[in-house]
């Protein structure tokens, strides 16, 4: 049992080191901090890809899939662990990025500290079977980044984390209210225990729907789908641009596993799946059309990115859409949202942290700044245009083959979900358009520029990101098989 | 008449009611922390009501974490929010647009 939960204790340790630590060191020496966390973070990696591989072996060998203890309360399956990958892989990534973009900060403790137990929150959530523990999983992961958003205390930045805080505060009062209901209709907390007490509560139907609609909104804020989005743009804007990464590829994966243990397991009752996917059929149309669309009239590309990482969004939502269908092929669908959900964590993280990088230099986020970036800082220019040719999804890159997927699974529905396919093209081809204009500026305009050292430890967080971006969309098999099998262990 | 659960559900709804509408109409910083406050409290008055009327405890446990967890976003938020006067030397929302396009 406590094998499984190993690398949690791992970051909590290394999370409470850091803090500690930091109260004995002269401002000068604290660098340290976040090597140190960065080790943490390596030594939790290990060890969850170590308990995924030997899940899959399990799965070959069609054993027990699955570990959960304290009565019920955590799961350890693939699933989870797949999603722990992500978000420590994005954690790694963030460390690395931070250790050069935050040099010239003070209160670097506090940072890395706030990242590790924001991570230790993420990774919580995604093992979460229960109600009580996913809220103060999501909670705990929310009010470190809630924090880490006003970490440079300047105006742009505290504007940002009020505007993050203020949301993020809402949408726990709408999920927590949610929870009660769903807590009062079955008698119980447990995702599993409640999935097999809700047929009983037909008498009260439209309470149930309200606990439906207020945890979709509740976890819209999260993931900033399209009517409760106006925070993100904002808030990404306003944040450092490491944070930011971190907001985009992590803390909003989060809010996607609470939403989809949530609603598979606990909704998944077939009468009320027709309800909810229809919600959310219509929040992921409006949301990648709104997003991208919105995403072509930004010259800020921080602004830009943010409303790209919306209409992302919506291309995920599609997937809880098509459950509804009779003939949905169910591990295709949820294992190509999984797919999306983390290649959209590298490239989208991989592209906070190159204008993170830009940042390092002075340099601003606003479209013109970056004009001639690629004779100025190459390796930067360079890792940006793969991340946002991933992004549009471009074949070769990790892109293509998570969008590819969810436009197979719309089609292997059939029927009325042709359109959320359909829409999912035309947003690509409308996303390709801003996508090109970064990189146009990026190597084409005309600037008197000249060639800079680049950070070396953000360089080697970028070149890690693309290359994982390029190795997934040149070989997806490995990454296929496994989201598959991530999401057929949901089940069993 | 006798109090029986449907009227704490009432008065939770209600209650998380005015948070909201308190959140949503007000733009003065402090008063949307306390609106916060309502909303999670109301959903805490549900969870103690289905507690006891189900006679199980983990509404309870559960209605405990969630004032931790409150505590705690008040606290952070108060922080924030002293951080953005600071800044801005003000609370009105309204009066704080440096990102806009």
């Amino acid at each position: 049992m406590l094998e499984a939960l190993m690398p949690e204790l791992v970051i909590a340790v290394f999370a409470l080191a850091v803090i500690f630590i930091d109260m004995t060191l002269r401002e000068d020496d604290k660098e340290f901090l976040g090597y140190l966390s960065l080790v943490g973070v390596g030594i939790a990696l290990a060890m969850v890809f170590s308990q995924a591989k030997s899940l899959l072996a399990a799965i070959a060998a069609k054993q027990a899939l699955q570990v959960s203890f304290f009565s019920g309360l955590i799961r350890v399956d693939l699933f989870a662990v797949f999603f722990k990958l992500v978000f420590l892989l994005v954690a790694l990534l963030v460390i690395l990025g931070s250790l050069d973009a935050t040099r010239k900060d003070k209160y670097k403790g506090e940072y890395y500290s706030l990242i590790l137990f924001a991570t230790l929150g993420m990774m919580f959530a995604a093992m979460a079977a229960d109600l009580v523990l996913l809220f103060v999983a999501v909670e705990l992961a929310s009010i470190s980044t809630f924090a880490l958003a006003a970490f440079r205390k300047n105006r742009t930045g505290t504007e940002a984390a009020m505007k993050y805080f203020v949301i993020g505060a809402f949408s726990s009062g709408l999920i927590v209210f949610g929870m009660s209901l769903l807590y009062g209709l079955t008698g119980s907390t447990n995702l599993y225990a409640i999935a097999e007490a809700l047929p009983k509560t037909a008498e009260f139907h439209w309470v149930l729907i309200l606990a439906v609609v207020f945890l979709i909104a509740g976890f819209g804020y999260k993931v900033a789908a399209v009517p409760f989005h106006m925070w993100a743009p904002d808030t990404y804007q306003g944040a450092p641009s490491p944070v930011s990464a971190f907001l985009a590829a992590a803390s909003k994966k989060m809010a996607f596993v609470a939403l989809l243990r949530i609603f598979l397991i606990a909704l998944s009752m077939p009468a009320l799946v027709k309800e909810w996917a229809l919600l959310f059929a219509i929040l992921a149309a409006i949301t990648m059309t709104l997003g991208n669309v919105v995403a072509l009239a930004q010259t800020n590309i921080k602004r830009m990115l943010a409303y790209s990482s919306i209409g992302q969004a919506g291309y995920v939502l599609i997937v809880f859409a098509l459950l509804a269908s009779t003939q949905v092929d169910l591990n295709l669908s949820i294992g190509a949202g999984l797919l999306h959900i983390l290649t959209h964590a590298i490239m989208k993280g991989g592209a906070f942290l190159a204008v993170a990088a830009a940042s390092y230099y002075m340099i601003g986020s606003n479209l013109e700044d970056f004009a001639g970036l690629g004779r100025r800082l190459p390796v930067t220019a360079l890792t940006m245009t793969i991340f946002l040719l991933s992004l549009a999804g471009i074949p070769f890159f990790a892109g293509f083959v998570s969008k590819f997927m969810i436009l197979t699974a719309s089609i292997a529905a059939g029927g009325a979900y042709l359109i959320l396919g359909i829409l999912l093209i035309i947003n690509s081809v409308v996303s390709l358009y801003y996508y090109a204009r970064v990189i146009r500026y990026m190597y084409f305009a005309e600037a008197e520029v000249k060639r800079e050292r680049e950070p070396l430890l953000l360089s080697v967080a970028l070149v890690v990101a693309a290359l994982l971006v390029i190795y997934i969309g040149v070989f997806p098999d490995s990454f296929v098989s496994l989201s598959l099998n991530a999401a057929s262990s949901l089940f069993s | 008449m006798s109090v029986t659960v449907f009227h704490y559900v009432f008065l939770a709804t209600v209650l998380f009611s005015i948070g909201a509408y308190g959140l949503l109409s007000s733009r003065n910083a402090v008063r949307m922390l306390m609106s916060i406050e309502l909303m999670l409290n109301a959903a805490n008055i549900n969870l103690v009501a289905f507690s006891s009327y189900l006679g199980n405890l983990s509404g309870q446990a559960f209605a405990a974490f969630t004032i931790a967890i409150a505590a705690a976003e008040a606290g952070v938020g108060m922080a924030i929010l002293l951080a953005l006067y600071r800044n801005f030397r003000t609370v009105n929302l309204r009066e704080i647009k440096e990102l806009r396009w």
